[in-house]
């Protein structure tokens, strides 16, 4: 019996967005099919409501490959999406001064087998998110970054300009507070 | 000993499965309950999210993605062209302006220029207006950007007007 080969390594960010720069629309695509889910998450967890998500993905994505040359590698490109992503929740907040914030009755509930357990997670999700609306941006964004997307400090800082010290920091502030807000 | 700052630090990669608790770890867990409601708060943070992404669609966001880029790639470059147009245009006033300004020139207003052409003299209306219609048309067929709409080419003939511009 012999073992199968690996295949050759899928194309690097930075490759893909090369190959996009130089025409090939496909690279754009890739790059959509790898980011989306996370960016989605990362918007949830931001405040984003859930019938804005699609939407929301969708300018993000717009946005960054507008700008691309604004992506000079020094943080990863997902990390670079987030930064785009949070900006564009900011704008949507100044637009309509305010945010929609997710009920109960606003969302799908994943299919669990245990009702009980179901809820039980599906009311911690909904009290973590309501906790986060209100944490100060940079501590949110550094608790999703961290926990959510499991980022390391040092590419936290480099993605929201701050220190790995005081990512580390806003990180425990967050948690401690979010302890306090879901007791 | 351990301490629960450490073990706060730990907790994303733990819970995200991208690593497990030593047994010192575990026991700390099992006996701190600062630590316990950290791990509650990290463990929801994991996940959050999980269950309404499910109906992201990625490859129906980066189709939209793409028509959108691909219609404003467009509209960029109709508005290149007509900006460049409308320079060529502002240059070619520009020259016969000055040209006409030159000092063996006589500077006679413009409504009193006649251009005497002998062989149109004897032509009938309906003929006149036939030569008429023959300098209003192109030259050679398809080398005007005005003889279709701007709008209805495709991006390749618009880039090629673009570079015919750009010379």
């Amino acid at each position: 019996m012999t073992t199968p080969r690996p295949g050759p390594e899928p194309p690097s960010d930075a490759q893909l967005v090369l190959a996009y720069r130089a025409g090939e629309e496909r690279a754009a695509t890739e790059l959509v099919s790898r980011h989306a889910v996370p960016v989605a998450r990362f918007l949830v967890g931001s405040g984003a409501a859930p019938g804005e998500i699609d939407d929301l993905v969708q300018e993000t994505f717009f946005r960054a490959f507008r700008r691309l040359d604004g992506w000079r590698g020094e943080a990863g490109f997902r990390s670079w999406l987030f930064t785009i992503a949070s900006n564009l929740l900011k704008d949507e907040y100044r637009k309509h001064r305010g945010r929609k914030v997710v009920s109960i009755e606003d969302r799908d509930v994943p299919g669990r087998e245990d009702p009980e357990s179901t809820f039980i997670a599906e009311e911690m999700e909904i009290r973590l998110q309501q906790g986060l609306i209100t944490l100060p941006r940079l501590q949110r964004e550094v608790f999703l970054l961290r926990v959510q997307q499991g980022i390391e400090y040092q590419e936290i800082a480099t993605t929201l300009g701050t220190t790995a010290g005081a990512a580390r920091v806003h990180y425990h502030h967050a948690v401690r507070r979010l302890k306090e807000i879901m007791r | 000993m351990i301490h629960c700052d450490a073990m706060l630090d730990r907790m994303p990669d733990v819970a995200a499965g991208r690593s497990a608790w030593s047994e010192e770890e575990s026991g700390h867990l099992r006996d701190c309950a600062e630590c316990q409601s950290h791990w509650k708060v990290v463990r929801a943070g994991v996940f959050l999210g999980q269950g309404l992404v499910a109906e992201v669609v990625p490859e129906a966001i980066a189709g939209r993605v793409r028509d959108r880029l691909r219609a404003e790639r467009r509209r960029t470059l109709v508005r290149r062209i007509g900006w460049l147009t409308g320079l060529a245009a502002a240059a070619s006033l520009a020259l016969v302006l000055w040209s006409g300004r030159g000092p063996n020139t006589p500077t006679a207003p413009v409504a009193e220029l006649t251009i005497p052409v002998a062989e149109l003299d004897s032509l009938s209306a309906p003929e006149l207006q036939s030569v008429y219609e023959a300098m209003e048309a192109p030259l050679v067929e398809g080398s005007s950007a005005e003889a279709v709409p701007m709008g209805e080419l495709d991006d390749q003939q618009l880039e090629r007007i673009l570079r015919a511009l750009e010379g």
